[in-house]
């Protein structure tokens, strides 16, 4: 008795022993790899975590439809849990047919039901979810992707393993490919689907998701240190070549010196995993790591509030546009790791005008440039700023510095993120920074159309940027559109509803061991990580 | 300052016929405590520093200098430019006026709230006591970080004037203890009888025989409260709440050192500031060590 009690003792230590040592130890194994992120996830709910951290983590253990990526300025896609998909002239029916083989991590079949209770269930206005952009072109769905009451809504099964969805009016298919199939994880019918939606966020499964249809299988989530996977050996795409993989919680400061003692393998990038700029020189230093900095669609912004009388006169914001010494910022405070734009549309992005260049630094034309609007050179603005991000906190002393120069008086108040976006709600600010970043998609309304959600932080109504976004969101044409967003570019160059200060390359590192690990826009990776290998070393 | 007090103690005892004062007594033993004189002349040249910081800078603390951001140090700038080109020295030099004024401005401010709440609930007792006490315990579990944080949202913006009101309205309960202890202590002492006796209102028993002589060990918790204060403001403007940008401060310059590369390789980014800190605060403590065993009534010459 006593003697298999010590043996169960011992046995238990040496397990105890083993379990850390494959978390925090050297990840030589081939089968083990780590990926690291700045701060932890609440849930991994695929319609409702809370930030670009949960999605980070249910995208290895869920797939969406398709995945996309761009390649020379073109959206491309590519199978994922669809190994088919179709638009019908109209531009408004679009039919897709699912992998013959995906199936769930219990082993049922991935159905044209499961993608119906996805739909349902986002769109069910008691549901809890921040996927409604991904449902709100279909038909009978109202703008924030709920359902009007009584009508018909646009999706219809087809077949076990094909469905097709009809959208309220003809739109770009690349829209909806991207929304709907990129943007949008499927949901365990035979799991969630007796549950009420107004209890759905508070179910215990977004904390334990042991039934998913990715790559990877969910093991266990220790609180703020890391979540667990192993390999689906079943997936439909084939098996992982990687056994184990975990996602670890890591603080920027220390992602450095993780990936110099070889404890990390992959960042998370984008945003949520990023190199710090500080450590970038000595990263791409480190022999066993490869640096990557890629273009990404996150910029940061002066937004200026249109409350103010004396910030209405566009000759005062460009005045602005003109002070602001931004290729300073990119230069110095980016080590060259970012790219100018007038605009919220990337450079890289397929919608992208090349004809509308960025106001360049020129201070005496600022000062030109106010003389002219009659500015009160001894009025004082407050610039708000929150903390957190380290970089925009820096740049927002070169940026009074610049403005001072060309005689806008400017006074700092930093707060925290929070506070910083009540005050900019309230339009309790003359200017402030924020940050931003969007799809492939040019479709800004969110920011700009009037009464959207975003319109509320710069407190602007324009009636020429309006008529553009509402035309370039109910045109399919591709050519057209494109018309339209680059006179869309052209009137926010000359309007300027804020000044985007510099788009952020994302800057990641991968072991050198791994490789088939791509990155790609949209802050995440092309994000194939049951193609991921890990060599020896 | 202590020979102003001094003529003043020895005028009123000067039928005592006493050769030398308390306070001339209490400056001869400090000036005996050579790291306590040593630490006052360090804390006089900051304080030079901090009056002087338009003469010694050698630029302008918020110029950016687009050519050099975090530039080592060279001739032009001998300490180095920090994270968006500025002149480290001119920045450290300047910040010296920040962490004095909320050291000593803070601390002024508890030390008179202290004082009259701890003289009123000795000098009453009772009811007035018991509710002061209380009030003293209350203020006491604050925590004083999140108090400030809290303050910051509710003011609205974070500056240099809310860290000194929150530190000021917030410090005072140890100093009222202290004077408390003393009062209740020299109340009950003959010359307070023979005063009140001969006519001394309340006013003029606190302000004149009892506040004077219990204010020694004030004047010791100042000193560590001053050094204490310049710490918490530190704390604060590293987390960015605190003294608002460009207005350099030691705790914001301080900042820019959070990746290892920095730590590692950019010294000139905050090890200045770093020093500065530890030096202010150790020689304000050694002033305060000198004065605790200058104004030690046991100890007498």
């Amino acid at each position: 008795m006593s003697t298999r009690l010590r043996a169960v003792i011992a046995l238990a230590l040496a397990a105890a022993l083993l379990l850390p040592a494959t978390v925090a130890g050297q990840p030589r194994s081939s089968l083990v790899a780590v990926s690291g992120m700045w701060s932890p996830p609440n849930n991994f709910s695929p319609i409702n975590t809370d930030s670009a951290y949960g999605y980070y983590a249910v995208r290895f253990m869920f797939g969406s439809l398709l995945e996309s990526r761009l390649e020379n300025n073109q959206l491309k896609l590519y199978p994922m849990l669809a190994s088919r998909w179709s638009v019908a002239a109209d531009n408004q029916t679009y039919r897709f047919t699912l992998h013959p083989r995906a199936s769930w991590h219990d082993g049922r079949p991935v159905t044209a039901e499961d993608v119906e209770f996805t739909v349902m269930t986002i769109s069910d206005p008691r549901t809890q979810t921040n996927r409604g952009a991904s449902v709100a072109f279909i038909a009978g769905m109202d703008a924030t992707g709920k359902r009007a009451g009584g009508a018909q809504i646009g999706f219809r099964i087809l077949g076990p393993k094909e469905f097709e969805i009809r959208t309220a009016k003809p739109v770009d298919p690349n829209f909806v490919f991207e929304r709907f199939g990129y943007d949008m994880y499927i949901l365990p019918k035979h799991v969630l689907g007796g549950v009420a939606p107004d209890q759905l966020a508070r179910h215990p499964f977004f904390q334990n998701p042991t039934v998913g249809n990715g790559p990877f299988k969910f093991v266990q989530y220790k609180t703020d240190q890391y979540v667990e996977f192993v390999a689906n050996e079943s997936y439909h795409l084939g098996a992982p070549n990687i056994r184990r993989l975990f996602v670890r919680i890591i603080p920027p400061t220390t992602m450095m010196a993780q990936l110099e003692r070889r404890d990390l393998d992959v960042t998370a990038g984008g945003g949520i995993g990023s190199i710090l700029i500080d450590d970038w020189d000595r990263v791409k230093a480190i022999p066993h790591v490869q640096a990557v900095s890629y273009s990404a669609p996150g910029y940061q912004f002066m937004a200026f509030n249109f409350q103010r009388a004396y910030l209405q006169d566009k000759r005062v914001r460009r005045a602005m546009a003109h002070a602001i010494n931004r290729p300073l910022l990119v230069s110095q405070l980016l080590k060259g790791e970012g790219e100018l734009a007038e605009g919220p549309i990337p450079p890289n992005n397929p919608y992208f005008n090349r004809a509308v260049r960025p106001w360049a630094f020129d201070t005496a034309r600022a000062r030109a440039l106010l003389q002219e609007a009659g500015w009160d050179f001894t009025r004082t603005l407050i610039l708000r700023v929150p903390t957190g991000n380290i970089l925009r906190e820096r740049s927002a002393d070169v940026i009074r510095e610049n403005l001072i120069a060309a005689g806008v008086r400017v006074e700092i108040q930093k707060s925290d993120f929070p506070t910083h976006l009540a005050a900019l709600y309230a339009a309790n600010y003359d200017i402030g920074l924020v940050g931003w970043s969007g799809g492939v998609d040019p479709d800004v309304s969110s920011q700009f159309r009037t009464g959207a959600t975003y319109t509320r932080l710069i407190h602007m109504s324009n009636q020429q940027i309006d008529q553009l976004l509402d035309e370039g969101a109910a045109t399919a044409d591709q050519a057209r559109r494109r018309q339209i967003y680059n006179r869309f570019q052209e009137v926010f160059a000359d309007e300027l509803p804020y000044v985007v200060l510099y788009y952020e390359k994302s800057r990641a590192a991968v072991a050198r061991r791994m490789s088939d690990v791509n990155y790609g826009v949209q802050g995440f990776y092309w994000f194939q990580p049951f193609a991921w290998t890990a060599a020896l070393q | 300052m202590t020979s102003a007090i001094s003529a003043a103690v020895t005028t009123r005892g000067a039928r005592l016929d006493r050769p030398q004062s308390y306070w001339t007594l209490a400056a001869r033993r400090f000036l005996r405590h050579r790291v306590a004189v040593a630490g006052l002349a360090v804390l006089a040249a900051i304080a030079a520093m901090a009056v002087l910081a338009g003469v010694l800078a050698p630029h302008n603390p918020t110029a950016i200098d687009a050519t050099a951001f975090r530039a080592a140090p060279s001739a032009v700038h001998p300490l180095g430019t920090d994270s968006v080109g500025r002149d480290v020295l001119s920045r450290l030099v300047y910040a010296s006026r920040v962490s004095l004024s909320v050291g000593l401005l803070a601390v002024t401010m508890y030390v008179v709230i202290g004082t009259a709440v701890g003289a009123a609930a000795a000098y009453h007792g009772g009811t007035v006591d018991l509710v002061l006490s209380r009030l003293m315990d209350i203020v006491l579990s604050f925590p004083p970080l999140i108090i400030i944080l809290f303050a910051v949202s509710v003011f609205g913006r974070p500056s240099l004037w809310n860290v000194i009101l929150v530190l000021g309205l917030l410090g005072w309960p140890p100093v009222a203890r202290l004077v408390r202890g003393q009062v209740l202590a020299l109340r009950q002492q003959e010359f307070v009888h023979a005063a009140r006796a001969m006519g001394a209102g309340d006013v003029r028993l606190i302000l004149r025989h009892l506040l004077p002589n219990a204010m020694a060990p004030v004047l010791v918790a100042a000193t560590f409260g001053t050094a204490n204060a310049i710490l918490i403001e530190a704390a604060l403007s590293f987390l960015g709440l605190g003294v608002q940008p460009p207005t350099p401060s030691w705790g914001n310059m301080l900042t820019d050192a959070q990746s290892l590369t920095v730590l590692e390789q950019m010294p000139w980014l905050w090890v200045p500031p770093g020093f500065m800190i530890l030096l202010s605060v150790l020689v304000i403590n050694f002033v305060g060590d000198g004065l605790r065993d200058a104004l030690d009534p046991s100890l007498k010459l």
